[in-house]
């Protein structure tokens, strides 16, 4: 285990060094992921400056959801999505298999190579909104419901993860998958929008069938509204279990990868 | 007047500087470093109409620089250069309509569809008759071959068949000026031969003016009459292929075959011993001096046979690459 | 036109292209379907949550809706998503080098190559369309007005005008900086915003949606939008059409000077 976490820190100084290379790059990127959260922002106070509330959520309430939503894209986009990206272009370029020479679990290699650090500042942005609408709901802080979130937090990036990783993994099988990328953000909006806007019957098939729900409403629940613990622990659930299922269809595209290679 | 005239013509990069490490690369947030790069210095060069010429020059040492200008790709920082009477890059489109570009690099045709119909858009971009299109293409895909694959998917098409079409793409406008960079790169050996071929028979039938870059030099000495050799900027040679040797290359190696045993004392006094391998004797003589010394041994030491030859050319051109400075290139000239 | 005839080829060839990736078409056209129905359904939440002041920014809530149906509808057609980022990777790799040696004008020929790309994705993003229109059936506000139906027609290929001059100008910024790619995404989020793409510029304070309606961004979403509507009379539906006119030849003329001394600093990277 800590030699994977070693593995990760020079992974990770790495890529610092290479993103400051290229000077505007790094400033200007932390400025565009500020102008994206800013649009957001202006929709909100736009649309929030007309109703009280929507679908029950006041307005900080839905900030707050704004805030971990970003704080969970960004988190995710630094540390995993790259990966992700690059999978297809490894799987064709018949790269891979220098990954999987290496002695190491071949899925963890894959995914965490690099790191994007162009988004990184960002998440405490996000954090820092969240918290923002937090102190101007005044509610109390429970250090149970802060551990569930964070919790919660992890398990959203994870779900995130697994679609991104999935749609990515259709390139074992596809090969032309370029459009991938652009589909998995447009799916994952279906996670940044709070659950009640969607009538009962997506709202049940968001929840049980394809859980995005499960991945930013969850979190911002526990925290601003209010989360069960039959719900809590049914979150955690679908996020091994989903955890589990890439390590599945990572094992099915790989046996296809080497007999198509060989 | 000449077809192609370059004078003085002068480029000027300006080259960003990296340097290593992570304190250095944060301070490079802020400030950028950077140096002035001369690439091209101050060529002066006339092309006849007709000419097969061979540009030489090791990477990054203004050969490409200076065909950019010449197409009219990138402008000049200073000088001067005319082609077919155009000021290359001002692009007039007279200009563009006579000229050709083939670059073994890159391609211009469009990947997922037949190379015929990259064909028939740049017939239309040239303005090319029906009746010239038909002719001129009819003719170049026989002669190289590559017929039955006119209605073939550009991305199923091998290397070598892709840089047929690329030359047909190129010269079925008919230019009067053609540049070649790099035409063979990355083709077997056969497919070298058969576009070397091809070139060789077109200037001879057309009458086009070819400069050629290449790092072959199978392609150059097959091809070029004329090489121009560009090093740091400047022109080092300009003249004919064969002459290089003579100018800049003062000894010939002479191998002789011995019928009888000859000991090293004996050859010493004529000439310097390369190697020493009964009956085989190399040995290095002056330029010069060869042709007597050569006369001398056949009559003095028992010898079945005796050959004179030079270095091979690849050799000096390299030597002329890799000279370090203006200055004493200058000295030893 | 005897100068343009190469460019009806440049179409055929482009059309010919875009043919081949005819699946991608129709799967973005479905997945794009995803988020126009979050928007309808944010908007029948906020519609509820208005309950007895139904009416926003003059917008019914089926009108609210069908104004990004509609939005939707006309970037099939005039979107020129991606266009600076492929204009820039052309300048920055030398791609631009085929057709700087060639008696064509890269511009001119960028514009058709697009046009023609962007009519067969209009055929192959119609049926996921249609599905998506009669499933949000009880959302949409269809047009009453024939005579505007017929306005936006004639308008489709200036506005698609106008955002490709936009995107050309943006793309020329590769001629001048290095790492651009960032600075693009920033100007998405302002087009978005500006052109109303994002919500109605109706829901602004008055004076911001005069100040924004006096740049061209609006022309893209909020003009075609509202006129389908009809939320414009006669008088603002004229004003609109000149104003296209006068800046599509600003930003053309822009667009020109941008090109003409980028390419004094252009290198022909890797030739």
């Amino acid at each position: 285990m800590l030699r994977y976490l070693r593995l990760y820190r020079v992974f990770f100084r790495n890529c610092l060094i290479r993103e400051m290379g290229f000077r505007w790059n790094f400033i200007i990127r932390f400025t565009t992921e500020i102008v994206w959260l800013a649009t957001s922002l202006i929709w909100f106070h736009v649309i929030y400056s007309y109703v009280r509330d929507v679908g029950g959520w006041t307005r900080y309430q839905y900030l707050f959801l704004i805030g971990v939503s970003y704080a969970i894209q960004q988190t995710f986009e630094s540390l995993l999505f790259v990966n992700c990206h690059r999978l297809s272009e490894l799987i064709r370029t018949g790269e891979l298999d220098f990954y999987l020479s290496r002695p190491i679990n071949s899925q963890f290699l894959v995914s965490t190579r690099f790191v994007d650090l162009g988004g990184f500042a960002n998440i405490f942005f996000g954090i820092g909104l969240a918290g923002f609408a937090w102190h101007k709901l005044s509610l109390p802080i429970h250090p149970g419901n802060l551990a569930m979130f964070v919790v919660l937090f992890l398990n959203g990036i994870i779900i995130y993860y697994v679609l991104m990783f999935s749609l990515m993994c259709l390139s074992f099988w596809i090969i032309r998958n370029e459009s991938a990328t652009g589909f998995f953000f447009q799916i994952t909006e279906l996670a940044r929008q709070p659950a009640e806007i969607y009538n009962y019957g997506i709202k049940v098939f968001l929840t049980f069938f394809f859980p995005m729900v499960v991945c930013i409403n969850f979190p911002a629940n526990v925290m601003v509204r209010s989360l069960s613990l039959p719900q809590f622990f049914y979150g955690i659930a679908v996020g091994l279990l989903l955890l589990y299922l890439s390590t599945l269809i990572w094992r099915v595209g790989l046996r296809s990868y080497s007999s198509a290679s060989s | 007047m000449a077809i192609i005239e370059v004078e003085r013509l002068s480029k000027e990069f300006r080259k960003y500087t990296k340097q290593p490490g992570l304190w250095n690369a944060f301070k490079g947030l802020f400030h950028r470093k950077y140096q002035i790069v001369r690439a091209v210095r101050e060529i002066s060069l006339t092309i006849e109409e007709g000419e097969l010429v061979g540009f030489l020059g090791p990477n990054g040492a203004g050969k490409t620089t200076t065909l950019k200008m010449l197409s009219g790709l990138i402008y000049p920082t200073a000088g001067a250069a005319h082609v077919m009477g155009f000021i290359p890059w001002e692009r007039r489109n007279e200009f563009r309509r006579n000229f050709g570009l083939v670059m073994g690099q890159r391609n211009q045709l469009w990947w997922d569809l037949p190379a015929s119909e990259s064909l028939l858009l740049n017939k239309e971009l040239y303005r090319v008759s029906d009746a010239g299109y038909e002719r001129t293409v009819g003719d170049l895909v026989t002669l190289l071959g590559v017929k039955e694959q006119l209605g073939t998917m550009v991305r199923e098409l091998s290397l070598g068949e892709r840089m047929k079409f690329e030359l047909i793409a190129a010269l079925l406008h008919s230019p009067r000026v053609v540049y070649l960079d790099e035409p063979t790169i990355g083709l077997d050996v056969v497919s070298q031969k058969n576009i070397r071929e091809f070139i060789r028979d077109y200037n001879r039938r057309h009458g086009n003016t070819f400069i050629l870059t290449s790092h072959y030099m199978d392609d150059i000495s097959a091809l070029c009459q004329r090489v121009i050799i560009i090093n740091h900027g400047r022109i080092r040679y300009d003249g004919r292929l064969r002459d290089i040797v003579d100018q800049f290359c003062q000894w010939k190696l002479v191998t002789l075959d011995c019928a009888k045993e000859v000991s090293r004392e004996q050859i010493e006094p004529y000439a310097e011993i390369v190697s020493y391998n009964l009956p085989q004797i190399k040995l290095r003589v002056a330029r010069a001096e060869c042709p007597s010394l050569c006369h001398r041994l056949m009559d003095t030491l028992e010898i079945r046979d005796l050959t004179v030859e030079e270095p091979p050319i690849e050799e000096i051109i390299g030597t002329i690459f890799t000279e370090q400075s203006d200055d004493a290139f200058a000295a030893s000239l | 036109m005897h100068l343009l005839r190469p460019y009806k080829q440049v179409a055929s060839v482009a059309m010919q292209e875009a043919l081949i990736y005819r699946w991608n078409m129709f799967l973005q056209g479905l997945v794009g379907l995803i988020p126009l129905f979050i928007t309808v359904m944010w908007w029948r939440a906020v519609y509820v949550a208005r309950g007895n002041a139904p009416a926003m920014g003059g917008y019914e809530r089926n009108e609210m809706t069908s104004y990004f149906l509609y939005i939707m509808l006309i970037h099939q057609f005039s979107s020129t998503f991606l266009i600076d980022f492929d204009i820039a990777w052309s300048i920055r790799n030398g791609h631009l080098n085929k057709y700087l040696i060639k008696p064509v004008e890269f511009p001119l020929y960028r514009w058709v190559y697009h046009i023609a790309n962007r009519a067969i994705n209009c055929l192959f993003v119609s049926l996921p369309i249609i599905m998506g229109i009669l499933l949000l059936r009880n959302y949409i506000y269809f047009p009453d007005n024939w005579r505007h139906v017929i306005v936006l027609f004639a308008m489709l290929l200036p506005i698609a005008l106008i955002s490709y001059l936009i995107s050309f100008c943006i793309g020329m910024i590769a001629f001048w900086m290095l790492e651009i790619s960032s600075l693009f995404w920033i100007f998405y989020s302002l087009r978005a915003i500006l052109s109303g793409a994002l919500f109605p510029l109706s829901l602004l304070p008055r004076p911001l949606e005069t100040a924004i309606c006096l740049l061209p961004f609006r022309l893209t979403s909020y003009f075609p939008a509202s006129l389908l509507l009809g939320k414009l009379n006669g008088w603002q539906i004229l004003g609109n059409i000149l104003s296209a006119v006068a800046w599509i030849m600003v930003l053309f003329l822009f667009a020109r000077f941008l090109w003409r001394r980028g390419l004094r600093r252009y290198d022909a990277a890797g030739i």
